[in-house]
């Protein structure tokens, strides 16, 4: 850990900003990844799909 | 249910698709111009509209805009109506839409080429052209809002989720970069100055090229390549996540265009690191791409428009992976202000938003005409010429761009600049850039290839205007949640909340980065010595930024010994304090410029020497490629707006005396005169209410400050 806490450290400027920043991108990224997970396979199956559908309608 | 009749208006998407071709051939034409003349400034032909620091905007803004504006257009309207089933909201905005963007286009190369300008990079338009563009924007979501609150799908497939951002970012940066004090009809000065209109401008130009040159693109790959390719994008849930991803991390990203300027530090590396995070969702939306083509590769080797999407896509990986490379000190320290910068953005331009605008006009037209591609075969050429025209464009610029900045920076064993004339450094490269106009060149022949394949298309079918669709119409339901239904399910089906979301996320890395540096005035040092610039000195900077020196001169020394020796002291944040707006500059094809008026300064030159210089700078150095200014030599100065701009300036906070306006004038008269005396007794006979004697005032000026206050 003493090597990430230095490299850290030594970035010129570093301060509360990016920590702030990163923490709540963190918090975003994570629930982002919880709720996508918990979407059912059929429900990601059809959504993927729409792109597709129309054209077996149109038949293009 | 009973199944809906409906039409989708091809009409539109055709309008744009044409003008995406005509303007992709004007904005290429006028790049090849600007490359050219950088191998030989005599295609400048010493006209004020024909000079390299014009038509280098031209070029930019007529790529971006007009070309991949119209393009963007083309294939969001063409995949919005269908991924809604519903015809667009209304025709009349559709029109309003397409008429009012190509106006405002030859309005912005009118300006441009008569020399009206904010020198802003990406937003040089002057103020009544941002206020066309506000509308047109705004027509342009309220018809894209008005589609996604009637369309017959309940899902919002992932597509729009990038339109909608797109439409909410681009509204947000263009109208905080684009705050600005009118002098008269076309002039004014921004409202932020020095380092705050730096951030500014840079968040504004950082998130120019990732919410309008890469999250449009990135919703219509969601489209057109599972289209073309016949299958699903390879992964919904990575789609989601790229996307939230994306738009929060692009926008904190801005900073990392001023690394070791006189940007705060915290601000700089607040712009590194969120550089660097994006890696993840950049290369989110290159695989997910690339890996919808798992198991169909055997078609990339039979369809153009696969192989098209392929580069495309790959080109955005590249892309987005030396970005954030470049972003990094040490990398930055090499590439910046050099020609790297300009081979990066072509892979983006000429790779992502050049052959995914291909494929999918080769997707399209055919289907908007009820025909086959005219010729596979051409499009082929098409294919392999552009990619080497990409490859013979970037690969001499890197090399170019590696060659010079070792020359900026060598030393000889005895501690001196090897190369300290600059002049050295760029003669080096003159080869180079003969060979990326050659690359440019075969771009175009491929264009032109691709053009002409269209219009054959178009000629063997018959367009079906309004093409007959069906579908069930929507069953109202709560607009509140329904029971089992998460947050984010209950949002891709209202778009308009989806907007208010995104808006928040992206406010919230700009309102980060923004606000303290406007708030906290330690951020920029005060110098007392900076003085406002005199009234001839402010004249002269408004021809500065007219003939667009910024296209070519930095005025930003970064803490390098190599270019503390070259150039002088630093750049210190307070010394801009009265720039509105900033001159930083992104490039630096001539010497930086921040000490040039220094007069114990190594680049310190005369009065008479910049007047030669300005007529003819190949009668001082045979091989420079500056072009000649010799109308400024002619040309009488305006100053009836002089009185005009100081008060516009006093009410930017640039401390004038009370009444300084009305005397102005006379203060100007009175310089100008002595500047001319000293042109008279080295030889040379001026009027002084010439161009060039404001000009000179203002570049003996630069960097001046700080040195009389010692």
């Amino acid at each position: 850990m003493d090597i990430i806490q230095h490299h850290l450290e030594t970035i010129p400027g570093i301060s509360i900003y990016p920590v702030i920043s990163f923490v709540l991108f963190f918090i975003v990224f994570v629930v982002m990844i919880i709720h996508t997970f918990s979407i059912d396979k059929k429900t990601i199956h059809e959504m993927k799909n729409i792109p597709l559908e129309e054209m077996e309608e149109n038949n293009q | 249910m009973d199944q809906e009749k409906f039409y989708y208006d091809n009409r539109i998407v055709k309008y744009f698709l044409y003008a995406t071709l005509f303007w992709g051939v004007i904005g290429m034409l006028v790049g090849i111009l600007a490359a050219l003349q950088l191998v030989w400034p005599e295609l400048s032909f010493n006209t004020a509209m024909t000079t390299f620091s014009r038509i280098r905007p031209l070029h930019t803004n007529a790529v971006i805009f007009a070309f991949v504006g119209n393009a963007i257009f083309a294939g969001t309207y063409y995949s919005l109506q269908r991924l809604c089933k519903a015809r667009m909201f209304s025709d009349t905005l559709s029109y309003i839409h397409f008429w009012g963007w190509q106006l405002i286009i030859v309005s912005a190369a009118l300006t441009f080429l008569a020399g009206y300008t904010l020198s802003k990079e990406y937003a040089e338009l002057e103020w009544p052209i941002d206020l066309a563009i506000t509308i047109i924007w705004v027509i342009f979501g309220w018809n894209m809002f008005g589609t996604l609150l009637k369309r017959r799908t309940r899902h919002i497939y992932v597509a729009v989720w990038f339109y909608i951002a797109t439409f909410v970012t681009v509204a947000v940066l263009h109208i905080v970069n684009s705050i600005e004090i009118p002098v008269n009809f076309l002039k004014s000065y921004p409202v932020f100055a020095g380092v705050q209109d730096a951030l500014v401008q840079w968040w504004y130009g950082h998130n120019a090229v990732a919410f309008f040159l890469t999250t449009p693109f990135l919703g219509l790959m969601y489209y057109y390549l599972p289209k073309a390719a016949n299958r699903p994008v390879y992964s919904y849930r990575l789609s989601i996540i790229h996307f939230w991803a994306l738009i929060f991390i692009y926008i904190w990203a801005g900073p990392h265009h001023l690394l070791y300027s006189s940007l705060p530090d915290w601000a700089q590396t607040l712009g590194t690191v969120f550089s660097i995070i994006l890696i993840a969702p950049s290369w989110g939306g290159m695989l997910n791409g690339l890996l919808t083509l798992r198991g169909a590769w055997d078609k990339v080797r039979e369809d153009p428009v696969l192989k098209f999407f392929v580069v495309a896509v790959t080109a955005y990986g590249m892309s987005t992976l030396e970005g954030p490379l470049m972003s990094t000190k040490t990398v930055n320290a090499f590439t910046h202000f050099t020609d790297w910068t300009i081979a990066h953005v072509h892979i983006g331009a000429l790779g992502w938003n050049g052959f995914l605008t291909f494929g999918m006009l080769y997707w399209m037209v055919p289907r908007l005409f009820g025909t086959q591609l005219f010729s596979r075969k051409l499009a082929n050429t098409h294919f392999w010429i552009g990619t080497l025209g990409i490859l013979f464009y970037a690969i001499p610029l890197y090399w170019a761009a590696i060659t010079q900045t070792l020359m900026w920076k060598e030393f000889t064993p005895d501690g001196f600049l090897k190369y300290p004339n600059f002049l050295e450094t760029v003669t080096q490269l003159i080869p180079m850039y003969a060979a990326r106009a050659f690359g440019g060149l075969l771009y175009i022949t491929g264009v032109i290839i691709g053009v002409y394949n269209l219009v054959k298309t178009v000629t063997h079918g018959k367009f079906i205007r309004d093409e007959a669709a069906s579908a069930a119409p929507l069953d109202t339901i709560s607009g509140r949640r329904i029971q089992g239904e998460s947050r984010h399910r209950w949002l891709e089906r209202k778009p308009v909340q989806f907007m208010i979301v995104s808006l928040v996320v992206i406010l919230i890395g700009g309102l980060v980065e923004i606000i303290p540096t406007w708030l906290i005035k330690s951020n920029v040092p005060t110098i007392a010595s900076v003085k406002p610039y005199t009234p001839l000195e402010l004249e002269g900077r408004d021809i500065y930024i007219r003939e667009g020196c910024y296209t070519c001169h930095s005025q930003m020394i970064r803490p390098f010994r190599s270019e503390t020796e070259r150039y002088g002291e630093y750049s210190k944040a307070g010394e801009f304090v009265y720039d509105h707006p900033f001159q930083w500059g992104s490039k630096r094809t001539g010497p930086d410029l921040a000490r040039e008026g220094v007069k114990s300064g190594r680049l310190y030159k005369p009065d008479s020497w910049h007047y030669n210089h300005m007529d003819d700078p190949r009668k001082l150095n045979e091989q420079s490629i500056m072009p000649r200014y010799s109308w400024l030599l002619r040309n009488r100065l305006n100053s009836c707006t002089t009185a005009r701009k100081i008060s516009v300036m006093q009410k930017l906070g640039v401390p004038y005396p009370e009444g300084y306006a009305e005397q102005a004038n006379d203060d100007l008269s009175i310089q100008a005169q002595q500047i001319a005396d000293g042109l008279k007794s080295a030889g040379i006979e001026v009027r002084s209410d010439k161009e060039i004697i404001a000009l000179i005032a203002y570049l003996q000026r630069l960097g001046t400050d700080i040195m009389e206050g010692r």
